[in-house]
């Protein structure tokens, strides 16, 4: 049993600390610090994908004819790894993550030509299509119908929980072609264009001010059938194929403990209403080392898995379960920050964004100012991509045999 | 990047496994009648174990040992806490460590071949679950020392050849002064009390007055001693907690599947569905805490393994409480494993600190981390 990396792995890693440390501007690291919300906002998100694009590590979840690196699955990791530990800002899987995969696989030539490039360039940006008003985790049961009138689809429904939709200009759509059929058999993949009179967005302003999310009215939208990825009632397949392509391995542990450590750190400096500071706090302490040793084991949990993939075998969906742990402890660490900076933590700034020469002056500290917005949006957490109640009963199904 | 095991650590488990497979498969018998026994374990499983070279693991290989670190450590030990396994090995394992550390290891051979046992005498009452507060003192006398105090939950204590005794020359209860004597447990002066635990193991509460033992008696100070065995022993425990989860979530999970309540099996409903799943996660991530600890290097082992011990400790007792309830009235009786894995765990979570003051062990050297960081 060794976990430690090969030579080469190690020169990897140093080629791309010395890539962070030079390409990785502060402004960018500011940014990803200071926003409170699960996404971050395109003004670094995109600048971020810039710099990556030139370096050609843009692309590293793609096949490599598309512009992948080709990189293994560890390489993969410490790469993740190194970017979560220099304050890098999130990629949006949006585009990089869920449809780009999805075009590369299932896309004609034409649509690879016409979508591919674009995504990498930031020229088309993306939302996805699957929520709707009356189904959330149930998935199937969604309503949007999409009519075959010669070269294109009438489609007429609403999608709710859009994170993005009011930059995006493309959304990939799941709707139904054929309503006679078992639910997941009549679905197809649609990608609709954002900008036409039949897609109307209405914010969704979160409970702490955030505006990330929609609902997207579609009356009349129309999609062209050239514009649908994979055969008609292919739907259901295409979203399991981009929910497996999620399951890649994941490196959430190293962010969770640099943020405990960042607790830990900051404990130090806050007062405990008593002798000597909250880090010197016996119940602080003591459920901070819960967090941390539960951080470590899904640190342990996720390499463990980065072994098999490593090994050549497929991630199964033990991906569940590193999705509960993860939004779980993310959940845990953000009431504990709450908690840690007392009444300032109390301060819910709504204006947007707190980074930036524009944003507005914190009440006691920048941590303390960030800290209620972030936990208010992080009980997102535990719903998005799957509830935790569907990721059990995943779980229950495919790893317990229930 | 690797998983595996090395072929060496294959075999040690597949011996290990085909001793409990031997000793203790198919039902309870075997270890009621291990617990029924004066000693509280079988003579014959011990000498088995020696055989297998369990008792020799932690010995380096010049004192006739295996030289072995944390990956068989966790790997014996997880195999041991599966099959409810009633010998006190890991016990008997912090003997030889602490006799190996104080120079003694040409010593080892009998305990070794598993014909003498050595336990560690060291908690007292009033030190609850400080390691370092130590009350019993050893007074210098005739070439030697008396050690005066009583020595409180001393594991395997009923069967046991020697004591390996903490007592303080100097200083007070819980600073520096502290050390170890090895004391035959029929010396003049020690009145054993031997005890049944919860596990039905058999313990001691042991008293000494005015107990001489000779200058060369003497293995050395606890404050150098003491941390790498309990290091060790930390991580020993946390992995027999784990192997005790897996069978009770497996035996648990086989449950819920054939138990039929209201026309279906319980595994049917959801709600045990989630319940099970969390035992699942929890079983995971002791898993992965145990093999952090035993892939910790020596600079690390003390922290990682008082941090395993904590967390297992903790997950170890919630599976536990899943599968006693999961098995319903069938749950609290002492004729399923379930009940026997639960007062083991509910024995090694208590030992070498409850989760609080492994917790604590844990951030002592956490907050020098973060100071030196």
């Amino acid at each position: 049993m060794d976990i430690s990396f090969s030579a080469a792995d190690l020169a990897f890693q140093a080629e791309v600390r010395g890539f962070l440390a030079a390409e990785l501007p502060q402004r960018l690291r500011d940014g990803m610090n200071g926003t409170p919300s699960v996404f971050v906002e395109p003004d670094i998100g995109l600048e971020w994908q810039r710099i990556l694009h030139v370096r050609g590590w843009l692309a590293y979840q793609w096949p490599v004819e598309h512009g992948g690196t080709g990189w293994t699955p560890v390489q993969r990791y410490i790469f993740e790894k190194e970017c979560a530990l220099a304050d890098a800002p999130s990629l949006s899987v949006l585009g990089l993550k869920l449809v780009g995969p999805v075009i590369a696989h299932y896309g004609t030539p034409d649509q690879k030509a016409r979508y591919l490039e674009r995504i990498l360039t930031g020229e088309d940006l993306w939302c996805q299509g699957y929520s709707e008003p009356g189904s959330g985790s149930d998935l199937a049961s969604l309503k949007t119908r999409a009519l075959r009138e010669g070269d294109r689809y009438i489609v007429n429904g609403s999608k709710v929980w859009t994170t993005h939709a009011h930059y995006a200009d493309w959304m990939f759509c799941l709707a139904r072609t054929d309503p006679d059929v078992k639910p997941q058999a009549g679905i197809s993949f649609l990608l609709i264009d954002m900008r036409q009179p039949g897609v109307t967005i209405r914010p969704i302003i979160g409970m702490a001010g955030d505006h990330e999310v929609n609902q997207v009215f579609l009356d009349d939208a129309e999609a062209l059938v050239a514009n649908r990825i994979g055969e008609e009632g292919q739907g259901w397949t295409i979203a399991k194929f981009l929910l497996e392509n999620e399951r890649g391995g994941s490196c959430a542990a190293p962010r969770l403990l640099a943020e405990i450590d960042r607790l830990a750190r900051q404990s130090g400096d806050l007062p405990s209403g008593g002798a000597g500071s909250l880090s010197a706090d016996a119940d602080f302490g003591r459920r901070l080392a819960r967090l941390r040793l539960e951080a470590e084991a899904l640190e342990m949990t996720e390499l463990r898995i980065l072994g098999e993939l490593a090994q050549g075998r497929k991630p199964g969906p033990q991906t569940s379960m590193v999705k509960l742990i993860t939004s779980n402890l993310r959940q845990a660490i953000d009431e504990m920050v709450v908690e840690a900076f007392g009444h300032d933590a109390l301060q819910l700034a709504t204006e947007r964004p707190l980074y930036g020469n524009e944003s507005p002056e914190p009440i006691g500290s920048k941590p303390a100012q960030l800290a209620m917005p972030t936990y208010l949006n992080g009980r997102a957490w535990t719903i998005f991509g799957g509830s935790n109640e569907v990721q059990k009963n995943i779980i229950g199904k495919a790893v317990l045999g229930l | 990047m690797n998983f595996e095991l090395s072929e060496d650590q294959a075999l040690l488990k597949a011996a290990v496994e085909r001793f409990v497979a031997d000793a203790y498969g198919g039902d309870l018998a075997a270890r009621r009648a291990a617990r029924a026994t004066p000693a509280g374990f079988s003579a014959g499983n011990w000498a088995r174990l020696a055989d297998t070279g369990v008792l020799a693991l932690p010995v380096s290989v010049a004192h006739g040992g295996l030289g072995s670190g944390g990956i068989e450590t966790m790997v014996v030990m997880e195999a041991l806490g599966r099959g409810l396994v009633a010998e006190p090995v890991f016990e008997a394992w912090i003997a030889a460590m602490l006799l190996e550390g104080a120079g003694r290891g040409g010593e080892l051979a009998p305990l070794i071949a598993g014909t003498k046992l050595v336990v560690l005498a060291h908690a007292e009452r009033a030190a609850r679950y400080n390691l370092h507060h130590v009350e019993a003192i050893a007074r210098p006398s005739r070439g030697g020392v008396t050690i005066s105090g009583i020595k409180i939950a001393v594991l395997a204590g009923g069967a046991a050849d020697m004591l390996i005794v903490s007592a303080r020359e100097s200083g007070a209860a819980d600073g520096p002064g502290a050390g170890f004597w090895l004391v035959p447990a029929d010396a003049p002066g020690v009145d054993a009390r031997a005890y049944r635990l919860a596990d039905g193991s058999v313990a001691a509460e042991i008293s000494l007055r005015d107990v001489w033992v000779p200058a060369a008696a003497w293995l050395g100070g606890a404050a150098d001693l003491l941390p790498p065995v309990v290091a060790r022993a930390r991580l020993a425990a946390a992995a027999e907690m784990l192997g005790l989860m897996t069978l009770l979530f497996d035996t648990t999970l086989a449950y819920v599947k054939t138990r039929r309540q209201f026309g279906q099996p319980l595994g049917a409903f959801q709600v045990i569905q989630h319940r099970m799943t969390d035992a699942y996660v929890l079983v995971e991530q002791a898993r992965s805490q145990v093999m952090r600890a035993a892939l910790a290097d020596s600079a690390g082992l003390a922290r990682a393994a008082a941090g395993a011990k904590a967390f297992v400790g903790e997950a170890a007792l919630n599976v536990a409480h899943t599968a006693v309830q999961m098995h319903g009235g069938m749950g609290i009786t002492d004729e399923l494993a379930i009940g026997h894995a639960l007062k083991r765990i509910r024995v090694l979570a208590l030992t070498f600190g409850d989760g609080g003051a492994a917790l604590d062990a844990y951030r002592v050297d956490d907050r020098r981390a973060v100071v030196g960081a």
